[in-house]
């Protein structure tokens, strides 16, 4: 009953916020109801257990259709609930300052994140497209009402283009389906199941070339992989600050999410093909985002883009996990994939986190107006030197484990392709210490000397994440080895 | 044996109360006591055809002579129609002000009329019913009398239409020549072998005179103009109702033609369906008037329900297509009631002289909420009955092994996301201007419930579904 009581208190506490006139009210009951869905979240993931699924819950709701409210967690979906949590209490206090319809403000952040939640519990695919597409609502309006100058483009922008790739992820779900269905007659949207059985099958190569290449294209876009990734520069770029940590630190891990939990144990009845698709698509984008991210501006801009060489890493992960290797690689690139889904989702957090703060304290993002930070705000330089240095995956710190695991797993599957990863890392130090040198060193600008250090609600946010990335960075394992588990058993065919 | 007329009642309650109007109303000053009556009336038929969903009784006696009969999809009907007449009556009683007692008359025959036509069990039965409610559908198109925009769209509405319906006869009459009979039941039994060249002629006018009236590409050229041009509450009357009485008929006379003659109609259908759908939503996609917008996203709409004909022709035995089809026709008939009633509202009565919608979000911000979910509901966006509705409807065209058309559909449906989120943007970050509101309880009331009922059945649909499920079996049967 957890997982339903997280999303009752999310969605009430979405409510009130929403009818709730007064700033200090509303943003108080925000702040309660994401801590205590926090506070379950962790309950729940101390007390997971190594079965298939925890806490699971099922509820007959439309049986003509084969549609039940079917909830639970797993290794792989826990520690995405934990940082939806997690990241969501944090982005409050983040925007505790909020003038702006404070209340409507709030109300779609919880909103969002009692979406988000359901989307990671579900083992229902109806229950999982409704969630998937919700987050949509509220994502839009935070971008389109509290976003920067060309709002109105970006939001509409963002809200066809991941739409597009969902339904056409909808016609794969109805794929899988119906094919369970037609052969072992039993007709449910149950995911464990319909999981379970796909690989035992006979599919035709045409449903099942297109089943496969539907929910990868829904995915991909969604993470996003070069060159499906237009929608979002332009989404982070004008959504507010919490708008973007959320949409960086969650909302693209569905994409992620989704090619683990789906793809990966349907893999076996997909054509091979489609390995070398992912893999090329990862890679591409992981090349791509230095030579992006360089000849950037704007702050923003750049760690947007660093984003989406990030998520090239986990397609890199997941292709090496499905390639022919041993099973001990496989599982070490499968479960660094898992892993970074996790810690750039708290990375990114920072880097968005910091972005934000200079707009607000600065009023600009832009390079050539920004430098020597250092001087008049010791505090947060400190803090976005460390997210930086974990977003280009310095040693000892979460973006490392995971980009090694990630790394060290592919080599024995994908040489080429590992190579080609490999290349862009001292491109990627190259940009991440321009951005540096370009805010937070160096001379301190005209204009800027009269800079405050951070104030309380934006310093504990930052402080939290940091001292996250660095404690997880040393002790991945209570995380890592959760995910292990079940990574090991998703490849062993089972869900 | 005298047969239970229980499940009758609503029909004649609504087209008895409709004639006694006409009395009343030339000497009674009260007029304004016509809405409260109607909406009365509709609300007992209403109650009562919800309760007697589940009967199966065809009326063999005299009068009916097996005419008529009820069964859940005839009552799946009744109960739209009777919903759409609800919001109707609700919001015409602030908004209709002079000749009450002509425009409820009106509006209670066509019901009676579309009541008829869910409930018919021959072709004759049918065809009556649907001259009834379409005569007094075009009066009410022209009943803004001093508009020359009404004007123009019930003149347009009342060619195609006379048209249509000389059309849907000449079909029936070729039909009756070739079966011998206008029992629906008999005529497929007669049909029960590969049609030759005339069944196949009389059937190509029947869909060509039901594609006027339901306004498929190539037979929509009057919708825009009339759904446009009629007082709001009219067109949410014509776009909800009137269309859902073509697919009603539709629904009957197709799905036993062309099962009973085994013609492989499906891709004449899907086509249609999906030149409907595109061709709407294109058109809808450039317009500036919400109501124009509405008017276009209803003709798609009409290509997603008529999917349901395509996936039945080609699947014979799947009973998720045809429920497909009424969850949607249900769907879209509550989303677009409401939505038009929001332009009624927001002063929109006949064209919207100023952008209405700008900056509602600011100045009502309830309208504008109601007014998002209905929008979202029409772009099938969960956890609506909209999504729900189309989730089934294309899922039977996969099941159906239709997948290119799933596909054309899904991706019409996400193409339509971006006119009805334009008008989201419009109402939430657009600049306030002066826009009349009128403030009726009334309006709202509508509004509400239709907003209410497309949330309550997105997260509850099961009980509906069976409903549509056994409406599908009684037709297949």
């Amino acid at each position: 009953m957890l997982i339903s009581l997280i999303l009752i208190i999310l969605l009430t506490g979405s409510v009130l916020t929403f009818l709730t006139k007064k700033r200090e009210a509303c943003r108080i009951i925000a702040l309660i109801s994401t801590f205590l869905a926090f506070i379950i979240s962790i309950y729940m993931f101390i007390t997971l257990k190594n079965a298939a699924f925890s806490h699971e819950e099922q509820i007959k709701w439309i049986e003509s259709v084969g549609i039940s409210y079917h909830m639970g967690v797993d290794g792989i979906s826990m520690p995405m609930v934990l940082l939806t949590t997690f990241i969501s209490f944090l982005c409050v206090i983040y925007a505790w300052d909020e003038k702006l319809r404070p209340n409507q403000f709030f109300g779609l952040i919880v909103l969002l994140d009692f979406a988000l939640v359901g989307v990671f519990a579900s083992l229902d695919f109806f229950l999982f497209y409704i969630f998937w597409e919700l987050v949509l609502i509220p994502m839009f309006f935070v971008i389109g009402i509290w976003g920067g100058p060309r709002k109105n483009y970006s939001a509409i922008k963002f809200l066809i283009y991941t739409h597009v790739s969902s339904v056409v992820m909808l016609a794969g779900i109805f794929g899988i389906f119906h094919l369970n269905g037609v052969s072992t007659g039993n007709y449910t949207f149950d995911i464990p199941i319909l999981m379970k059985n796909y690989g035992l099958l006979e599919i035709p190569s045409i449903w099942r070339d297109f089943i496969f290449a539907a929910l990868l294209f829904g995915f991909l876009v969604k993470m996003p992989a070069v060159p499906f990734h237009t929608w979002l520069p332009d989404a982070h770029v004008e959504a507010p600050t919490v708008g973007s940590i959320l949409l960086a630190g969650v909302l693209l891990k569905m994409g992620g999410y989704g090619l683990i939990r789906f793809l990966v144990p349907m893999s076996s009845n997909a054509s091979s093909l489609f390995i070398w698709i992912i893999a090329a698509f990862g890679v591409a984008s992981i090349l791509y985002t230095p030579l992006a991210a360089l000849p950037q501006r704007d702050l923003k801009r750049l760690i947007a883009f660093s984003s989406i060489g990030h998520m090239g890493f986990i397609s890199l992960g997941v292709a090496a996990s499905l390639a022919d290797g041993s099973r001990i690689t496989q599982i070490l690139a499968l479960t660094g994939a898992t892993f970074l889904l996790f810690a750039h989702g708290i990375i990114t957090s920072i880097l968005f986190g910091s972005a934000g703060i200079i707009q607000h304290h600065t009023g600009t993002r832009l390079f050539e107006n920004l430098g020597g930070l250092m001087k008049r705000m010791p505090k947060f330089s400190l803090l976005m030197v460390f997210g930086f240095f974990a977003s280009l995956g310095f040693p000892g710190m979460i973006g490392f484990v995971a980009e090694f695991s990630i790394l060290a797993g592919s080599f024995p599957q994908l040489p080429l392709f590992t190579i080609g990863a490999l290349l862009s890392i001292p491109l990627s130090v190259i940009y991440h210490l321009f951005a540096l040198q370009r805010t937070v060193f160096g001379t301190l600008k005209t204009g800027l000397e009269n800079l405050q250090d951070l104030k309380w609600y934006e310093f504990i946010p930052m402080l939290i994440w940091v001292i996250s990335i660095i404690i997880f960075g040393i002790f991945p394992s209570p995380i890592f080895d959760v995910m292990r588990f079940s990574v090991e058993k998703i490849l062993g065919g089972a869900i | 044996m005298a047969e239970n007329i229980i499940p009758l009642i609503p029909v004649m309650l609504v087209g008895v109360v409709g004639i006694a109007y006409i009395f009343p109303g030339l000497f009674l000053k009260q007029k304004n006591l016509f809405g409260y009556i109607s909406i009365a009336t509709v609300s007992i038929a209403l109650i009562i055809s919800i309760l007697t969903f589940n009967t199966d009784i065809i009326y063999t006696d005299f009068p009916y002579m097996g005419s008529i009969a009820v069964n859940p999809f005839s009552q799946f009907f009744v109960v739209i129609f009777l919903t759409v007449t609800l919001f109707v009556c609700l919001s015409s009683l602030h908004s209709i002000r002079n000749n009450e007692d002509e425009y409820y008359f009106l509006i209670l025959i066509s019901a009676f009329g579309m009541m008829v036509v869910a409930i018919s069990e021959d072709l004759i039965a049918l065809f009556i019913g649907f001259e009834i409610a379409s005569l007094a559908t075009y009066a009410l198109a022209g009943f803004e009398k001093r508009s020359v925009f009404s004007v123009e769209g019930a003149l347009k509405y009342f060619v195609f239409g006379g048209f249509s319906s000389a059309l849907f006869l000449f079909g029936i009459s070729i039909i009756y020549g070739y079966a011998q009979s206008l029992s629906i039941s008999a005529i497929s039994e007669v049909l029960n072998s590969p049609g030759d060249i005339y069944s196949a002629i009389g059937l190509g006018m029947v869909v060509a005179g039901l594609g006027f009236k339901v306004a498929l590409v190539p037979f929509h050229m009057w919708a825009p103009d009339t759904y446009h041009g009629s007082h709001s509450v009219v067109s949410a009357f014509l776009a909800a109702g009137s269309k859902k009485m073509g697919f009603a008929a539709m629904f009957k006379v197709l799905i036993l033609m062309v099962l009973a003659m085994k013609l492989e109609m499906y891709v004449l259908f899907a086509i249609l369906s999906v030149l409907t759908m595109t061709l709407g939503n294109l058109a809808a996609l450039v317009q500036d008037s919400v109501k124009r917008m509405l008017a276009y996203s209803s003709i798609a709409h009409a290509g997603y329900i008529s999917m349901a004909f395509a996936v039945i022709a080609a699947s014979p035995n799947l009973n998720l297509a045809i429920a497909g089809g009424v969850l949607h026709a249900l769907s879209h008939a509550i989303a677009t009631a409401g939505a038009f009633i929001v332009v009624a509202a927001l002063g929109g009565i006949i064209i919207e002289e100023r952008d209405l919608f700008s900056g509602l979000g600011k100045k009502y911000p309830v309208m504008a909420l109601l007014m998002s979910i209905i929008l979202l509901s029409l772009a099938g966006i969960p956890p609506t009955f909209g999504f729900y509705s189309k989730f089934v409807l294309f899922l039977s065209a996969i099941e159906a092994n239709l997948l290119w058309l799933a596909l054309a559909g899904l991706l019409n449906s996400a193409l339509s996301l971006y006119y009805y989120s334009k008008v989201i943007m419009k109402m939430y970050w657009g600049h306030a201007d002066d826009a009349v509101f009128i403030k009726e309880k009334s309006y709202l009331v509508a509004i509400l419930i239709s907003v209410i009922l497309l949330i309550l059945l997105g997260i509850l649909p099961s009980p509906v579904t069976e409903w549509a499920i056994e409406a599908s079996k009684m037709l297949l049967k």
